[in-house]
């Protein structure tokens, strides 16, 4: 077991987004949390993170070493430089702690397609492109866990595939993934689905 | 780690290197137009050169404020930062050192060119440019603050002066007293003893305060 959650609560501004949330992710497994838009799915992946104060319960990460206990997460937002090249945003980036070498880097770019734009600025990408960075970046990670906040948005069926693949191979290979996505994720490992309700307390 | 981050912080500001000439040109418009509005005589000017010079380039150090986390915090990298560099502290130390770097250095570095615009006595100037070296080393570290805390705020300039002015005014009191000092061929070293001391403590208390006013931000 890598992440136990215990009756977490998140309030909003005065609003419970949801209470009494259970749940255990170990190695293996991909969760996927659903619900409608503002259950507070975007919520519970930042707290998840760290990114966000929640209010009631507990939140534990199980890991040995402290580097890998950082899980990769892909937000909303690309955190992609417009400024920098293709190469640059992976290359002064950590990614759970550490730079990469240059070659496996280059690697990252070539398998999402990014290669013949490596030393182009990203404010001259596509959308879709920039989100191949984010998706580069998440090729490089060794972190025990992935949390993937709508990663499919923005990407094409052929990008879209790959991530599906790289996902189902990094869960057999004893990674963990906790992602959100309005569309249909359709991955050759069972996917465990996490319903998001006000009180989670008749959600076992 | 640090390196790297750091490296990452002047690239940035390499490829908009245009933004950094703001400060520069705001401090020498701002110091030339006073011996229009005020006189140009050369007695009033020495007088008042040290003061002016001071005033002026904690004004320009401000206005550059905004580009230590603002473009970060906007397109996503800045709590990417946050959480995958495993040190934040080293992201904030970063984001401070290449401030200084870009805008506190230039500005020292032009300060003894428009001390001579003002008459400042040849004596003074030394006073000038190591008290601007330390003070605008400690406007960048507790600009940081500022920063971190009204970085998620749409309209935040105001708000960032009255966060950081307060703070930063014993700085500008022995700054400016230091030159004049020195112009008057006294000794300036107690007014630099306080600068390098209130130097330290920011430099041992910003770290943690920023991380955590960087953090309420991205929540």
């Amino acid at each position: 077991m890598i992440l136990s959650v215990n009756n977490l609560g998140i309030r909003r501004s005065e609003r419970w987004l949801f209470q009494q949330l259970s749940c255990q992710l170990s190695t293996h497994q991909i969760v996927q949390v659903t619900g409608e838009n503002g259950a507070g799915k975007t919520s519970l992946l930042r707290a998840l993170c760290g990114l966000l104060p929640y209010q009631e319960g507990t939140l534990e990460w199980q890991t040995e070493d402290q580097m890998s206990l950082i899980p990769t997460y892909l937000g909303h937002l690309p955190a992609v430089k417009a400024e920098l090249t293709v190469l640059e945003n992976i290359r002064y980036h950590p990614i759970n702690g550490q730079f990469h070498s240059e070659q496996a880097i280059e690697q990252a770019i070539v398998e999402v397609g990014l290669a013949p734009h490596i030393d182009r600025m990203a404010k001259h990408l596509s959308a879709g492109q920039v989100r191949r960075i984010a998706l580069a970046r998440l090729r490089l990670s060794n972190a025990k866990c992935w949390i993937l906040d709508e990663p499919f948005t923005a990407l094409d069926v052929a990008a879209c595939d790959w991530l599906c693949n790289i996902i189902s191979e990094y869960v057999r290979q004893g990674g963990a993934v906790i992602l959100t996505s309005h569309q249909p994720v359709e991955l050759d490992v069972p996917i465990k689905e996490m319903p998001l309700k006000q009180n989670m307390s008749d959600y076992v | 780690m640090f390196k790297q981050l750091l490296n990452r912080e002047l690239l940035r500001y390499w490829r908009k290197r245009q933004d950094l000439m703001n400060p520069l040109v705001f401090f020498l418009i701002t110091v030339s137009l006073f011996p229009l509005a005020v006189t140009p005589e050369g007695a009033t000017l020495t007088l008042m050169s040290g003061g002016i010079l001071w005033v002026c380039a904690l004004l320009a150090a401000m206005l550059s404020l905004e580009s230590m986390y603002r473009d970060d915090y906007l397109d996503g990298t800045l709590e990417w930062l946050i959480i995958q560099s495993g040190t934040p502290y080293q992201v904030i130390m970063a984001k401070v050192v290449s401030h200084w770097l870009t805008t506190g250095l230039p500005l020292v570095v032009i300060s003894p060119v428009l001390g001579v615009m003002l008459f400042l006595p040849q004596m003074a100037m030394l006073a000038l440019i190591l008290s601007l070296l330390i003070g605008t080393m400690i406007l960048s570290l507790i600009g940081s603050v500022g920063m971190g805390l009204t970085v998620g705020l749409r309209q935040s300039g105001v708000l960032l002066s009255m966060l950081v002015l307060p703070l930063f005014i014993p700085v500008l009191i022995f700054g400016a007293s230091a030159v004049s000092a020195a112009a008057m061929g006294l000794d300036y070293t107690g007014q630099l003893a306080y600068l390098g001391a209130y130097l330290a403590l920011s430099l041992a208390v910003v770290p943690y305060v920023s991380v955590a006013a960087v953090k309420v931000s991205i929540n």
